[in-house]
């Protein structure tokens, strides 16, 4: 026989973004990642370009000559003559057929994997827009996580996406696909992933602000602006190719304005790579030279922007989204708009405090946030009130989780698998469980015992074993496991408590020396009537000894908390149980039945154990997926970590039957 | 015992909102307001209906002015903690009543003001009779009200042949009937500035009125200086003022005429005849607003107005000096190639539909040709 296919989600996740699958494989044991790029640690990973690499050369050649011509007929249609001779000139063929490479690999990792989710970063380049069509087309949920925010309305191709589901970081998100009229996809606002870590790095800020000017040699004293260039993607007319040069130019202008003024002040560079960083670097030294300004200190970098946003005093970008970063970690945000950003902007709304500058202004705007006393403090203000506009999860840091829960509530169900419910008419084929810490709970020597759903006869025959000449008589409604049971204990009547002739075999009120329940309170519709029933029979310093699963277990109202109430076959909730009981629950039920517990005890879930170890101080707190707890003392911690409680009861005094 | 409906008890996802600013506009309202009230409110006595949180009391405190405020208790509750704060010489009177038949004697006052109070009466004729025998002989009634043009079937928007019908009857002289508050949004939106008044993007705009100096001085200018001199239906509100005295001087008449110009020059698209009637015009006009736009965000404000307008196929070039015409007409040209380029994809993209074609294969081709396409793409002249 086979083995079924391991259940898989392909990932073209961004690597600022891809601890998503950690958390997710972490809700979904044994999911397997199917990944574009770094491999992603703590999860079972396989690399996508295997299944590229076996994709046979000759299949994809043939089906491109077979498409080249439609493509070529469609496109000239559809360009109707608008761009002169040869439109078809234009199709980058080796695009079309890497895309095809990419779908027949796609097919390919479906062979190997059951694929219950396709995940991505962006869905506009062909890489992305392949991936979310071939699921489209495959029928495989596909969830868009957005990289960025379009702080400027969403400009033609970035206007049309393929993946229907669409994570997006907060409200601003929003707004502008609504306004290029994108608002029937499925908007699900999460927070970005990449940013949870905002929230704790606003906190640290002081001291990676220290290490960032120690590395760069920053001046302590000195007020730091950070520029983050940017580039340009030429998919709108709007577009200024000359982009980076031209936002470049004004600011080591402003720069250059205020150091003439006297202000101490430095400026760092954070560049992006585009193809030939030594040309590039060289490219920026020959800019500022010709500008004169050769003998400035400027920190030219292509290192991680997060450094350098930690130390600087001010920030200037051009709608971008280190702006936002900048408000999570309340640096003042200054855009710089070129003409695009007037053209295509507002970027911000005024409550987000980010001033909004042109190359004339963005000097002032400089000198007012650097020298003048209050402003960056009330703009740090207003950008972290606001921040979450842009990013629900600013303050929370929660993003990941959300976006993890959205996933794994977005994964093709797996196979049905036969339900828990389907074992009750099957005969019962629980573990034996023999719980001797119940019989050692017994006090005194028992000569007569009553083993109410005495099961297989095992515990039974360990009170027998304990106790020489013990009489044990077992009740059991299963038949079966009845039969098992008179080959262990003396006697076994089989029927319930309440139907069998206890009389008859002997069983007078006061003739009980003990009553077992083991685990089987929970499965009686009416265990209150079974313990006055067993009350009336009992010795005066008679033991009732029992167990309950213990529902405050935090794994099963962490479950609840989540969402699930999952019965099992065995494990708590169980598929057998119709009551459920906490510790204080059947103290009460003790008391309301004519009982005093006299003694108890408590069994640890092996899987909580090592909570209830860790826990030094007290009171102390459970943090769980989305909850927490607070103020547990010890014993109460216990209990959350316990997996069965054990009572041993005698008749209250005063008390009649 | 009490009944609990389920409905009572179920809870659904609300609609989306808008998440800007409650009243994105307040300021430049409030800068509107404290305009009208200098120019159209006589002192120094003024009933001040429909009072409400207090809202309009400061512009009329400003002036010097004696407010007696009146609303129905309900909205009294807040306004009262306002007034019981302001110095005793700021001292206004606060009576409980009915916001179409006010409390007080005949010829109490030098003016009422009602804003945002006609929508609230049941008939404007009975409201503006009482409001008008409010005020003494020679004093005024200031109101707004939902532009009759745009809300034509609203009992609430009298027009300007009702207002003239209704003065004459009352032996009140209709002094300016002038659209009001074209850019404020809100509750009386402006069908003219649709759809641009929906999206997210104006909105955000529009919030900059509260922390944008230049945006808010353009506002004001085009308000007052441009605006307020056109025909009612060009804004989704109307400012209406009336004199308690009968028209012996052909006011009425004055004002019928000039307003079926302005109505025929505007219908005609004709912007040098409306230019005309305009209090700034020509070179000065322009070079008002040249200084204006110069402010980045005033700049975007006028180009999104002017792409708009374009659209609707107004040209309001000859409003904008040389150098801000060709700018927003730069920016349009872009918007238009965008378009045809998007336009030309989506072709490409329902003709592959059509054929056996994969029609994910041309979506993925528009990212790598799309710089290529809008080089080749006609531009059109600006």
């Amino acid at each position: 026989m086979t083995q079924p296919k391991k259940r898989a989600v392909i990932s073209f996740l961004w690597p600022a973004q891809q601890h998503v699958l950690q958390e997710l494989c972490r809700r979904e044991p044994g999911l397997v990642v199917v990944g574009h790029g770094r491999v992603v640690p703590d999860v079972e990973f396989a690399s996508f370009v295997s299944w590229f690499a076996r994709v046979p050369a000759d299949l994809t050649h043939t089906r491109t000559e077979a498409q080249r011509a439609g493509l070529v007929s469609t496109f000239t249609e559809a360009c109707g003559g608008a761009l002169g001779e040869s439109p078809a000139a234009l199709i980058p063929w080796e695009i079309v057929s890497e895309s095809l490479t990419l779908r027949a690999a796609l097919d390919a990792v479906c062979v190997d994997y059951d694929v219950a989710l396709v995940v991505l970063s962006e869905d506009l380049t062909p890489v992305g827009r392949t991936v979310a069509d071939w699921a489209n087309r495959r029928g495989v949920p596909c969830v868009h996580v957005l990289h960025g925010i379009p702080l400027l309305s969403p400009y033609t191709v970035h206007a049309r996406p393929v993946a229907q589901t669409f994570v997006v970081f907060g409200e601003r998100c929003v707004e502008a696909y609504e306004d290029v009229g994108a608002d029937d996809l499925e908007f699900h606002v999460l927070g970005n992933p990449a940013w949870d870590a905002l929230p704790t790095v606003r906190g640290q800020r002081a001291s990676l602000a220290q290490q960032t000017r120690a590395k760069y040699g920053i001046g302590e004293s000195a007020r730091l602006i950070v520029f983050a260039t940017t580039w340009d993607a030429s998919q709108t007319a709007f577009a200024d190719p000359a982009i980076h040069r031209n936002t470049l130019v004004p600011v080591l202008r402003a720069y250059q304005q205020l150091l003439a003024a006297g202000v101490d002040v430095e400026l760092v560079v954070k560049d992006r790579v585009n193809a030939d960083i030594e040309a590039e670097k060289r490219q920026f030294r020959a800019l500022v030279e010709s500008l004169g300004m050769a003998d400035c200190k400027i920190v030219h970098a292509y290192d991680n922007g997060l450094h350098f946003l930690a130390a600087a005093d001010v920030i200037v970008a051009v709608n971008s989204n280190m702006l936002v970063e900048a408000m999570h970690l309340g640096v003042p945000a200054i855009n710089l708009l070129n003409d695009m950003g007037l053209m295509m902007g507002p970027s911000f709304d005024e409550q987000s405090g980010v001033i909004e500058v042109d190359d004339e202004t963005l000097p002032a705007a400089l000198q007012l946030v650097l020298t003048q006393p209050g402003v960056a403090e009330q703009m740090a203000q207003r950008h972290l009130q606001r921040v979450a506009h842009y990013n629900v999860g600013a303050h929370d840091g929660g993003s990941t989780r959300r976006v993890a829960k959205l996933l794994q509530q977005k994964m093709t169900p797996r196979p049905p698998t036969r339900g828990a419910w389907q074992d009750l008419d099957e005969p019962r084929r629980e573990d034996e469980l023999v719980r001797s810490g119940l019989v050692g709970m017994l006090s005194g020597t028992p000569r007569v015992v009553l083993d109410v759903g005495c099961g297989r006869g095992a515990t039974g025959a360990l009170v027998r074993e304990r106790f020489e000449g013990c009489r044990v008589i077992g009740v059991e409604a299963d038949a079966a496991l009845a039969a098992q049971a008179q080959a262990r204990l003396q006697q076994v009547l089989v029927g319930s408590l309440g139907a069998v002739d206890l009389g008859a075999a002997g069983v007078v009120p006061g003739s009980l020396d003990a009553v077992l329940f083991v685990d089987v309170l929970a499965r009686l519709a009416d265990p209150w009537r079974a313990l006055l029933q067993v009350r009336a029979l009992l010795a005066t310093d008679g033991d009732v000894v029992l167990s309950v699963p213990n529902v405050r277990n935090l794994l099963t109202i962490g479950g609840l908390l989540g969402g699930s109430w999952t019965y099992e076959e065995q494990g708590t909730p169980g598929i057998r149980h119709l009551r459920f009981f906490t510790r204080r629950d059947v103290a009460t039920m003790a008391q309301q039945t004519g009982y005093r517990i006299v003694q108890e005890e408590l069994v640890f879930d092996p899987r909580l154990q090592p909570i209830f170890e860790a826990a030094t101080s007290f009171p102390t707190e459970v943090n769980g997926d989305r909850f927490s707890l607070k103020d547990i003392d010890r014993e109460e911690l216990a209990e959350l970590c316990a997996a069965t409680l054990y009572f041993r009861l005698r008749k209250a005094e005063g008390s009649t039957s | 015992m009490t009944e609990t409906r389920d409905e009572d008890l179920m809870w659904r996802p609300q609609p989306r909102t808008s998440s800007g600013a409650a009243h994105p506009t307040q300021r430049l309202q409030e800068a509107l307001e404290a305009h009208l009230v200098t120019t159209h409110v006589r002192g120094p006595a003024v009933l001040h209906v429909g009072i409400g949180a207090g809202r309009g009391l400061l512009p009329l405190l400003q002036a010097g002015l004696r407010v007696t405020g009146v609303d129905a208790e309900g909205p009294l509750v807040a306004v009262r903690g306002i007034v019981a704060d302001l110095p005793p010489s700021l001292r206004v009177e606060l009576r409980a009543g009915d916001v179409s038949m006010p409390p007080g004697r005949d010829s109490e006052f030098d003016s009422v003001l009602a804003l945002g109070a006609l929508e609230r009466v049941p008939a404007w004729r009975d409201a503006v009779r009482a409001w008008s025998r409010a005020v003494r002989p020679g004093g005024v009634v200031v109101f707004d009200a939902p532009s009759h043009e745009q809300h034509p079937a609203s009992p609430a928007a009298p027009g300007v042949a009702e207002l003239v019908e209704f003065a004459q009857a009352e032996g009140l002289t209709l002094k300016a009937l002038a659209p009001w508050g074209a850019f404020l949004g809100g509750h009386r939106p402006n069908a003219l500035l649709r759809p641009l008044e929906q999206t997210h993007r104006w909105r955000r705009l529009l919030s900059w009125f509260a922390g944008d100096d230049a945006l808010l001085e353009l506002g004001l200018f085009l308000e007052l200086f441009v605006v307020a001199h056109l025909h009612p239906r060009v804004a989704g509100q109307v400012l209406v003022v009336l004199e308690r005295a009968p028209d012996d001087d052909g006011a009425h008449e004055l004002l019928t005429k000039r307003l079926a110009a302005m109505d025929a020059a505007s219908r005609a698209r004709d912007l040098a005849a409306v230019e005309e009637m305009l209090p700034v015009r020509g070179d000065e006009l322009r070079a008002a607003l040249e200084k204006l736009v110069a402010a980045p965000r005033a700049r975007m404000f006028v180009s999104q107005l002017y792409d708009h307008a374009r659209a609707q196929g107004v040209m309001i070039d000859r409003l904008l000096s040389a150098s801000t015409q060709a700018w927003c007409a730069r920016a349009f040209v872009a918007g238009r190639a965008d378009a045809a380029l998007m336009e030309l994809l989506d072709g490409w993209t329902t003709r592959a539909e059509a054929t056996s074609l994969q029609p994910g294969l041309v979506r993925m081709l528009g990212y790598p040709m799309a710089s290529r396409i809008l080089s080749r793409l006609p531009r059109e002249q600006p």
